[in-house]
């Protein structure tokens, strides 16, 4: 039971992903994928995933100034990147970068942890505490 | 006397020759942050007393290290054991680091005194520091105009006098554009030269921490002391740093430049292109030969890096959740509810906005057509410079495109901010070392000159840097605070 429940929910999470305009549809994606362009809703769908709340303005604000940057940056599809490989990161090429040891993965004794748990905005007996994870329907 | 006007390495013979005491010293430069701090903002915090502690034990035990009593200011997203550390965010106001970055650890064991935290844009991201959650700092050469960012607080300090020295972190030109709208010589290191343990992270595969400081000496001690290979940062590189000190010699007969013509032509202002025209004739002066030469994937390079660091962005600013440290906000009914309101609460404009393109270049179905595609293009930029390499030592060009714009002037247009830092870019994308240092004004503004080099050969780019300092004299220009 668990795990059709389970993939019920992953199939919902991938057509989420499909929807860049949430409840506009596929009539929205169509109009992303012909002008380049994004939504407000679109704004509001990608903050969601970062979990970053906006305010109306800003939605319509980044969703704006989003079309200008991604316009501009447009001009990458123009290079030939045929045959060559991504670059994550100089320190993984090859050559003279090839600099970067494995270490032995061993653990060290840190005598900090009240400075740790004293950052935290609420503690509770030595641990952060959090909001109630479970919704009451669940519980 | 105005010990403040000295060099770190002026500074440290007076010290070691006890013309003057440490207590004195870190007295008399506190009271010219008084004197101009008020009107240059360059502090979020100063750590007064525990420098003048560690003054006092200094000068009963001695000074051992070649920069041993000598003050530096520090970048606030390195974090400082007990020191509150803020990437002036409000998302971390409060926040104190519950250890040392290994700097900051080197720093102290060489006898230097951190006497502050210096002002950014939040979390590094932008070229003004006028994406400051507390204040904007003022180009102390114009106080109308921006220090430049996002190392603008540590630029700015050194520019005038509050610091002899200061460390800045560089994600894609943020200590050397800073360093040159305020006329000061500005290292980013070969990625993996300095370890990144304790700088709190932007864009991992970009983010190298160096020097900011009045000349190129000075630029060269501080990197003997921080340039160490740390087990605690897995991207360091267990190389051997080399005596810095000795490449401070005046030599450049027979140096080949290459000057790429795509930071040279369109864009670049006119005067701009005139000092720097003036220091590669300087350069022919004194024995070196130059040439243009063309770096066709520079174009893209802007827009790979706007994928890339976002991307990265938007993965390491997932940790501020409101659950181990900094802001939670009030309003949190249940945990998704904490999360978008601590994060709607504690972020400003500019972190928001590149968390949007991060998640959205990342995000299914994106993510071929934009990081893929960038990463790919980052692989012909660093191309580029490997071939033109091969037959140069050393590229030379504008550090900017301008000197310094006006507070406000480009606040409001993300993509015309973003330009100011075309020309220092490709750099962190490849990966290699590029020193900036004064090399004329515009109308009083400071000018500065862009040299890069082969990774890991900071060596040629001290030697080249020195040679033009000891033939100029630039940096030994202040501005009327």
């Amino acid at each position: 039971m668990y795990r059709s429940c389970f993939s019920r929910i992953s199939v919902v999470i991938s057509l989420l992903q499909l929807l860049p305009a949430g409840r506009h549809g596929f009539s929205a994606i169509l109009y992303n994928v012909s002008t380049m362009s994004i939504s407000k809703e679109t704004v509001e769908y990608t903050a969601k995933l970062a979990r970053l709340g906006l305010s109306e303005e800003e939605k319509t604000l980044y969703a704006k100034q989003l079309n200008d940057i991604l316009g501009y940056v447009d001009v990458i599809n123009s290079a030939d990147t045929q045959n060559i490989s991504p670059t994550a990161s100089t320190r993984l090429s090859g050559g003279k970068q090839k600099m970067t040891p494995m270490r032995q993965d061993k653990s060290v004794q840190f005598d900090g942890i009240k400075k740790i748990i004293d950052n935290a905005p609420i503690q509770e007996d030595n641990m952060f505490r959090v909001p109630k994870i479970m919704g009451d329907e669940e519980q | 006397m105005s010990l403040h006007r000295l060099t770190a390495h002026e500074l440290a013979e007076k010290l070691r020759s006890k013309e003057v005491g440490c207590v004195e010293l870190i007295n008399d430069l506190y009271s010219r942050i008084d004197a101009v701090e008020g009107k240059i903002s360059a502090f979020n915090c100063l750590t007064k007393e525990t420098a003048l502690k560690k003054a006092k034990e200094l000068d009963d035990n001695g000074f051992n290290g070649e920069l041993s009593g000598v003050p530096i200011a520090l970048k606030d997203n390195i974090c400082t054991d007990g020191v509150e550390t803020t990437c002036s965010s409000k998302i971390l106001k409060d926040f104190i680091p519950p250890y040392n970055a290994t700097v900051v650890e080197l720093l102290q064991n060489e006898g230097m005194i951190p006497v502050g935290k210096t002002n950014l844009d939040e979390f590094a991201m932008g070229s003004s520091t006028e994406n400051s959650a507390f204040k904007t700092t003022k180009n102390p050469w114009d106080t109308q105009r921006v220090p430049g960012g996002s190392s603008g607080g540590s630029a700015a300090a050194v520019a005038a006098d509050e610091a002899p020295l200061a460390l800045g972190s560089d994600t894609g030109g943020s200590i050397r554009q800073p360093a040159s709208f305020c006329g000061v010589v500005g290292l980013k290191p070969t990625y993996g030269r300095v370890s990144r343990y304790g700088l709190i992270a932007f864009a991992s595969s970009l983010d190298q921490i160096g020097p900011l400081t009045k000349d190129v000496t000075d630029s060269a001690l501080l990197m003997n002391v921080i340039a160490k290979y740390d087990r605690r940062d897995s991207t360091s590189a267990d190389v051997k740093t080399p005596d810095y000190k000795k490449s401070l010699v005046k030599d450049v007969k027979g140096l080949k430049i290459a000057v790429p013509k795509e930071l040279m032509g369109e864009g670049i202002e006119e005067n701009t292109k005139k000092a720097v025209l003036e220091a590669l004739k300087t350069y022919e002066k004194m024995g070196a030969t130059f040439k243009e030469v063309s770096l066709p994937s520079f174009k893209y390079a802007l827009s790979t890096y706007y994928i890339i660091a976002p991307a990265e962005a938007s993965s390491n600013l997932s940790r501020y959740d409101g659950v181990h440290y900094g802001h939670r906000s009030e309003k949190q009914n249940d945990l998704m509810d904490m999360y978008l309101n601590t994060r709607k609460e504690g972020f400003g404009p500019e972190v928001k906005r590149r968390i949007i393109i991060g998640t959205y270049a990342l995000s299914s179905g994106y993510y071929d057509a934009y990081y893929l595609k960038a990463q790919k293009v980052r692989t012909l930029i660093k191309q580029d410079f490997d071939d033109t390499l091969k037959d140069f030592d050393v590229i030379m060009s504008p550090t900017t495109p301008s000197p310094a714009f006006k507070i406000g002037e480009k606040v409001s247009d993300p993509l015309s901010m973003y330009l100011s830092d075309i020309a220092t870019i490709p750099i962190n994308l490849a990966g290699i070392p590029a020193i900036s240092i004064p090399c004329g004004f515009d109308n009083g503004l400071p000018v500065g000159l862009q040299i890069m080099g082969k990774a890991f050969d900071e060596e040629t780019l001290f030697r080249v840097a020195f040679s033009y300092e000891q033939e100029t004299k630039w940096n030994k220009r202040k501005p009327a605070l």
